[in-house]
């Protein structure tokens, strides 16, 4: 590893990127607009496309949710662990990992909104105060799921 | 260079900047997302001006009518709200149904409202006469009529008889002597055709009794009914009746049962529900009624005949003992000796059993004979006069014969007729194919259809004249001598069509001359008055015509007794010979079993989506034909269950899914009647096969009956799966324990499980007014469907099609589960109702995240659909799986949608749903109670299933209130809940099936 390659690797974060970068862009922005319009016409026509076959009523979405939130918690664990065993070297791991815990629980938030059976209600799961003096039911595993992905997992990547 | 510096001359993008650009973003977003879920718009409802003074908006009102969905004429009574019909039940006061209406009953509305229903009169425009391109377009009314009149006239221009032939369904009373009336006056031949016309029976009643007939047959007296493929819980003569004389029957008294046992080559819903089921090879039940006959003589077991008539019935059976048809039947010898000493006991006397024969075991060439041998059994223990009546007969009695049917085939090939004029028959459908009907059509110049269906024979008309649906229709049923149920229009007409009655009417009077002359003038509704004046004169009534009338129109009709006759054995008897049925094909190659379905009858039932969505109670399979064979047949043929296989007879061919089917003898493909139509509307055409394809044309020698049971075929497996959709997968419960049995001894004694203890961490809910709660006899149910539909038509349940239904998708609130065990007490299927159970500790509401679903202080569990977010976490905690999830937008074409019940929310997509007790019914009833200023008191809510039930297994009512039924029920040894050790606390009890052992040696239901 030349001098002249870490300078290069260094400054390039800096110069207009090349096609390659922005091919890859342009891939990534096709997916998404797949995916939104995925998304778009499972609101539209309802969660019969997704292929649920009852009595199976949580499927891959659920799943995903898990898969991500799982992910979640390794970033977590990796950060915490290096800091409990005092790591000087920890930094450059920590800040990727922790990049990716962030990452991923927003990505794991977004499974139960597209899980709903009707998403532009999502927002009834938080208590908010509101006229018809209704709460959430803290009872129920999937607030907790939900307290979790909005609260705690988000604070706890930031630290 | 700072951005604000950029000022109004630079580019836009710096113009902008990146503050400016966030709040734009910032207010853009909500702005898109706010337009994009726009409201739906606002539905202006425009009260009543001058509101009709007999509607009250929400209060609902009932006529009474009858059912015509089959010719058994149940009593009707249909709930209109705001002048549509949204219910169907069953008339209390009808001495046939008595307050209950089977399946078919309860899917009438969907022949009401039927999409496909033809609006307006159509007429045949050629298009192309070399290519045969023709289709129907609609004309005038005028138009039509003037065509048929025209055509009429002609016909009888040259004064030939019989160059008209009306075909109508075997109808009854007021419009049957209309259309005898109208057929006279313009010198036709008229045919009363139905495809189950019971020939066998009535040869059989001449042969044996010299008097031609269906007898009336009391189930509820019989301690031990025997049956021979009759199945009277699915489509033999009068289900709704016999399934409650049945269920009567078969309750307990004095710690003895009845018995029931069946002898057909399938385990047939009826099947089902016997203590034993012999399955026989198809065609020799004959034997064993004969070989029982035999026993019951030799053993000097006959009751009240007389010695000379012995004499000549034992000459008659004498080589029919059981060991000689052992063998052939495929029914060990001591069996059916059992069954003949249980069946004609002296001790017990005469007229307390009964037997009945049908179905699949009375379609053979040997119909007659095994219908014969039926009376004769009947007649050798003395049920004749007592469980099994002459004297009021069943109006089949007057229908047509297969024969008749087949002798106007080969008119209609010889160019004999001019004009057929058909009415609510699908010969094209129900005749044979090889018998030619269809071809045969082809020669009749002019072919005019009385029907609302386009079915495949109104398809084939050149005039097709659109009748109002029985809802819509002034009438009256006779479907038994002493009872005369009158029919109703319960709405306005909902399109373009007109009375049957009225248009004869109107033809006869175009016609002119002696055929006006001899037709009573008016309307068909005057010509019924007056049929009705003349039975007010009979009845010798103290009251006017008008009230009798307005009396008769509200309880329904008018009933009378009719007195069994007395009938002696006739002197042709003695000529009799008994045979085995002849079936065509290759010797060893596997039987054709066609038999009649629950749910469509003889196929008029195919266009209603309720009776295509609710799966068949035996198979679980919907939207869907099979071919049912045993194992080892299956294993023969070398094909698995879901393969398509090609099964040919020497008249037809057809290709259909095979469905393994171990309770059933080998050698049999059995394939429902009912469905393969090739037209008659989106839910019938183009799905299944049609079985009666492949049978042979000749009818039966002694009655001129269709031979459904006469061929063998070549089954050939194909390269293709088609699986059919089937919606439980399993028979076996693994020792679940949900549908549990009790033997009658255990029972007896006392052995019961004790019900599990209660326990709970929470303190229990308070239900300081009512406590609804449900009980469930299992001993009673049947499996029949009939509260199924009944959930449909009451709740708004969508319809979800087949290709839904493969992935078990159903929407249906209550569902049967059918469960297959044998085990030493001799239990074999065991059906169980399941919908939601209304738990006390409900596993279901703790678990919603946004309180969608809680618990009512009335004990219900309440889904409130507005709430629901659509997590579905209620629907996989639900360890009964009664919740149903919209996975799409309920879809009800017009005018469907005219059923759907107003008091009941109609659900959106992404919205959980279940069973709720009926809570608008629960309601109604408080209303009403309050509104009376008393108490609610028990019988006052009955939610749909509960009120349809033939046999009254399900029993709804208030848990607080000591003397009402559900709690005395409640309170039964037998009483047990389903998955209790859950701790689930459900609010349904149900009441374990007894069962009572097998004698020696016989097969296991």
């Amino acid at each position: 590893m030349s001098f002249r390659r870490i300078n290069d690797d260094i400054l390039g974060g800096l110069e207009t990127p090349g096609l390659a970068y922005f091919a890859g862009v342009g891939l990534a922005l096709a997916v998404l607009a797949l995916a939104l319009y995925a998304f778009w016409y499972q609101v539209e026509v309802g969660l019969g496309v997704a292929g649920y076959q009852p009595p199976v009523l949580w499927a891959v979405y659920i799943t995903n949710f898990v898969f991500w939130v799982g992910i979640t918690h390794s970033g977590t664990l990796v950060s915490a662990v290096l800091y409990l065993c005092r790591a000087r070297w920890r930094t450059g791991i920590a800040r990727a990992s922790e990049a990716m815990t962030v990452f991923a629980i927003m990505t794991a938030g977004l499974f139960p909104i597209i899980h709903l059976g009707r998403p532009w209600f999502f927002y009834w799961l938080f208590p908010y105060p509101n006229q018809r003096q209704l709460w959430v039911n803290f009872k129920s595993p999937l607030i907790w799921d939900v307290r979790r992905s909005s609260g705690t997992s988000s604070r706890s990547a930031a630290t | 260079m700072s951005l604000l510096d950029a000022g109004n001359n630079g580019p836009l993008v710096e113009r902008v900047g990146r503050r400016t650009f966030l709040k734009l973003l910032g207010a853009a977003a909500p702005a898109v997302a706010a337009s994009a879920c726009s409201p739906i718009p606002p539905e202006r409802i425009i009260p009543y001006v001058i509101p009709p003074e007999d509607e009250v908006p929400g209060v609902a009102t009932w006529y009474a009518t009858s059912c015509r969905e089959c010719p058994a004429g149940c009593g009707m009574a249909v709930r209109t709200l705001d002048g549509r019909a949204v219910k169907v039940e069953g008339n209390r006061d009808h001495p046939v149904n008595q307050g209950r209406l089977c399946i078919r009953g309860q899917a009438a509305l969907q022949g009401l409202y039927n999409p496909d229903r033809i609006r307006g009169a159509r007429r045949r425009e050629v298009m192309n006469a070399a290519a045969g391109q023709s289709r129907l377009t609609p004309v005038p009314w005028e138009d039509a009529l003037a065509a048929l009149t025209d055509r009429l006239r002609m016909a009888r221009q040259d004064g030939r008889a019989n160059r008209i032939v009306i075909v109508t369904p075997l109808l009854t009373a007021s419009l049957d002597r209309l259309f005898d009336a109208w057929a006279k006056a313009l010198g036709a031949r008229r045919l009363r055709y139905e495809p189950f016309a019971y020939e066998a029976f009535r040869a059989a009643s001449r042969i044996c009794f010299g008097r031609d007939g269906v007898p009336h047959y009391e189930l509820a007296r019989a301690d031990v009914l025997v049956s021979f493929g009759a199945d009277f819980l699915e489509t033999w003569l009068s289900t709704v009746e016999h399934s409650g004389g049945f269920a009567q029957a078969r309750r307990l008294r004095d710690g003895r049962k009845s018995r029931f046992i069946h002898v057909e080559p399938r385990l047939s819903l009826t099947a089902s529900n016997a203590d034993e089921w012999l399955a026989s090879r198809p065609g020799t039940e004959i034997l064993v009624a004969l070989a029982m006959v035999h026993v019951i003589l030799a053993e000097g077991r006959s009751q009240t005949i007389p010695a000379a008539e012995v004499t000549t019935i034992r000459n008659l059976v004498a080589p029919f003992a059981p060991d000689a048809v052992a063998g052939r039947t495929g029914i060990p010898a001591q069996t059916i000796t059992n069954l003949a000493r249980l069946f004609s006991d002296p001790q017990a006397g005469p007229g307390r059993s009964l037997a009945i024969g049908g179905g699949v075991a009375a379609s053979g060439s040997n119909a007659t004979g095994t219908q014969v041998a039926v009376h004769l059994l009947n007649y050798v223990a003395g049920n004749v006069g007592t469980t099994a009546q002459f004297g009021p007969d069943a109006s089949y009695g007057r229908a047509s014969t297969y024969r008749d049917m087949a002798d106007l085939v080969a008119s209609m090939r010889a160019g004999e007729v001019e004009v057929l004029v058909t009415y609510e028959v699908n010969p094209v459908f129900t005749l044979p194919g090889a018998l030619g009907f269809d071809a045969a059509l082809g020669r009749v110049p002019f072919v005019a259809s009385f029907s609302n269906a386009l079915d495949e024979t109104t398809a084939r008309a050149h005039l097709v004249l659109p009748t109002h649906s029985p809802l819509e229709s002034w009438g009256d049923v006779e479907p038994r001598a002493g009872v005369r149920g009158l029919m109703q229009p319960v709405m306005e007409p909902l399109f373009d069509s007109r009375h049957v009655g009225d248009m004869l009417l109107d033809v006869g009077r175009r016609l002119g001359g002696d055929v006006s002359a001899a037709l009573p003038s008016g309307d068909f509704y005057k010509y019924l008055g007056s049929q009705w004046q003349a039975l007010h004169s009979q009845a010798k009534s103290a009251a006017s015509f008008d009230d009798f009338w307005a009396e008769a129109l509200g309880r329904g009709g008018m009933w009378s007794a009719i007195a069994a006759e007395k009938v002696t054995l006739s002197a042709g008897i003695a000529a009799s010979s008994f045979v085995t049925a002849e079936l065509g094909g290759t010797a060893g190659a596997p039987v054709l079993m066609p038999y009649p379905s629950l749910h469509f009858y003889d196929g008029r039932g195919a266009n209603r989506s309720w009776l295509q969505e609710i799966p068949d109670p035996v198979t679980k399979a919907a939207w869907s034909s099979w071919a049912e064979v045993h194992p080892d047949t299956a294993k023969a043929l070398g094909a698995k269950d879901g393969l398509l296989v090609t099964v040919e007879s020497d008249h037809g061919k057809l290709d259909v899914p095979l469905l393994v089917n171990a309770h059933l003898t080998p050698g049999v493909v059995a394939i429902p009647i009912g469905q393969g139509h090739r037209e008659y509307g989106r839910y019938a055409a183009g799905r299944g096969v049609n079985p009666i394809v492949l049978i042979d044309p000749a009818p039966e020698a002694l009655s001129g009956g269709a031979r459904w049971l006469s061929v063998r075929v070549r089954v050939t497996p194909r390269a293709l799966r088609r699986p059919v959709p089937r919606l439980q997968a399993s028979e076996q419960q693994f020792d679940s324990g949900v549908a549990q049995v009790v033997s009658l001894a255990d029972l007896n004694a006392g052995r019961l499980e004790a019900p599990e203890p209660h326990r709970s961490l929470y303190a229990d809910h308070k239900h300081p007014a009512h406590r609804w709660g449900m009980a469930i006899d299992l001993d009673t149910c049947t499996g029949c469907n009939a509260c199924v539909a009944a959930c449909y038509a009451e709740n708004n349940v969508p319809v979800v099609g087949a290709e839904a239904m493969y992935r078990n998708r159903t929407m249906a609130w209550l569902r049967i589960e059918r469960f297959v065990e044998p085990s030493a007490e001799g239990s074999g299927t065991r059906f169980i109702p399941m919908l939601c159970q209304h738990c006390d500790h409900a596993p279901c509401e703790t678990v919603c995240p946004v309180y969608a679903t809680y618990h009512s202080d009335e004990g219900l569990n309440a889904q409130v659909y507005n709430r629901c977010v659509g997590t579905r976490y209620c629907g996989n905690n639900c360890p009964y799986r009664v919740r149903r999830f919209n996975w799409f937008e309920p879809d009800f074409p017009d005018p469907l949608h005219l059923q759907l019940n107003p008091d009941v929310t109609a659900r959106s997509v992404g919205v959980m749903e279940k069973c709720t007790f009926c809570v608008q019914r629960i309601q109604a009833g408080k209303r009403q109670a309050k509104d009376e200023n008393r108490p609610v008191k028990d019988g006052d809510v009955v939610p749909a299933c509960a009120q349809t039930c033939p046999g009254q297994a399900i029993v709804f009512g208030d848990l607080n209130d000591p003397q009402s039924r559900v709690s005395q029920l409640g309170k039964e040894a037998r009483g047990y809940h389903v998955f209790g050790e859950l701790n689930t606390r459900p609010a349904i009890m149900y009441l374990k099936k007894i069962v009572s052992p097998p004698g020696a040696g016989t097969n296991r239901t």
